[in-house]
């Protein structure tokens, strides 16, 4: 019992960052008929389409936890690009994805090079985040440290999903902001 | 007309990734970064070239849609849904929550959230899909109540 529930974790907290964000839309404008209805369709959608998104069963390899150090490190190299550069979150990201594409050239074989762009380009999406976030690097690597947990524990879920990445991003960076603001205040 | 060419970049961002990750196999991650780079090098270079609203948003909106176009051929391969997933991509940035603004990943999120509703279409609007798509839902909320 208690495995199925850490095996649907996962699964659950990406379902609740998306319904969180479309909520958020939702509260703030209320007053707009259009959007509701939006909105609401939209969930109604999404609770559709989540049934038909399969699951896998491969176990995690330490190999896996390996990603961990490519979302951290592509999270901190985004960020300086970002804000310490001035370049930008799109130069940041696209630099970093550019960047992290190539690394399985290096070695063909390797099975951890080959899981280097996507950890990469998801720990880019958290160096997207802006300074008024942030606040510093420090929170960025910790994000992204946070992201690359959620990017393994979630190997089975949503694969070839556009946007799953991103949606882990958010989560690291959710998650680090209500750390913060819990025991940090 | 600055809505209209913002919704419409999402759709073609959307494609664009897409045809370059499965046609021209370049992998999901050089597709997206590759074209969202060359976007906002490009309005870095040349920042008079449209107005500053577009300017700004114009990059945003192609790295976000761009991650719609990093889905794999298994999961969908129509590209009118792709369009039309990044179109709903630019509907949500549009409308976005100022509540998460700045949050790394939002782009992210917002694009999954347009993929997942893309991907829900088909079970309600094709032909005879009708009862599918309600049937789905249905048990969903009526088999939680029994147990």
């Amino acid at each position: 019992m208690m495995k199925q529930i850490v095996k649907k974790l996962p699964f659950l907290l990406l379902v609740l960052l998306h319904v969180l964000f479309l909520l958020a839309v939702l509260l703030e404008k209320l007053n707009f008929i259009s959007i509701l209805i939006f909105v609401v369709a939209a969930l109604m959608l999404m609770v559709i389409a989540y049934t038909k998104v399969p699951t896998q069963d491969n176990t995690l390899l330490y190999k896996d936890y390996g990603a961990i150090v490519f979302v951290v490190l592509g999270a901190g190299l985004a960020y300086y690009i970002n804000v310490n550069a001035g370049f930008g979150p799109v130069i940041a990201t696209g630099a970093v994805g550019t960047f992290a594409s190539m690394l399985p050239w290096l070695n063909r074989n390797s099975a951890l090079l080959k899981e280097a762009p996507a950890a990469a380009y998801c720990g880019s999406f958290v160096g997207m985040s802006s300074p008024n976030v942030a606040g510093n690097m420090l929170f960025i690597l910790f994000a992204g440290f946070v992201a690359g947990v959620l990017l393994v524990f979630s190997k089975n879920i949503f694969q070839g999903y556009g946007g799953k990445l991103g949606t882990i991003a958010f989560g690291g960076v959710a998650l680090t902001y209500l750390i913060m603001f819990l025991f940090l205040r | 007309m600055d809505v209209i060419i913002l919704l419409a970049t999402g759709a073609f961002a959307a494609i664009c990734t897409y045809f370059v990750n499965v046609k021209l196999k370049q992998g999901p991650v050089r597709s997206s970064a590759v074209l969202s780079l060359v976007v906002g090098i490009f309005f870095y270079v040349y920042p008079d070239l449209l107005s500053e609203y577009l300017t700004t948003n114009i990059p945003i909106v192609f790295t976000g849609a761009s991650f719609i176009g990093m889905v794999s051929s298994v999961v969908i391969s129509n590209y009118f849904l792709i369009g039309t997933s990044g179109f709903i991509f630019s509907v949500i940035y549009l409308n976005a929550s100022k509540f998460f603004a700045g949050y790394g990943g939002g782009l992210g999120t917002a694009a999954a959230i347009s993929l997942l509703v893309a991907i829900g279409l088909p079970f309600v609007t094709r032909k005879n899909k009708i009862s599918n798509g309600y049937l789905v839902l249905r048990k969903l909320i009526f088999r939680r109540k029994k147990s």
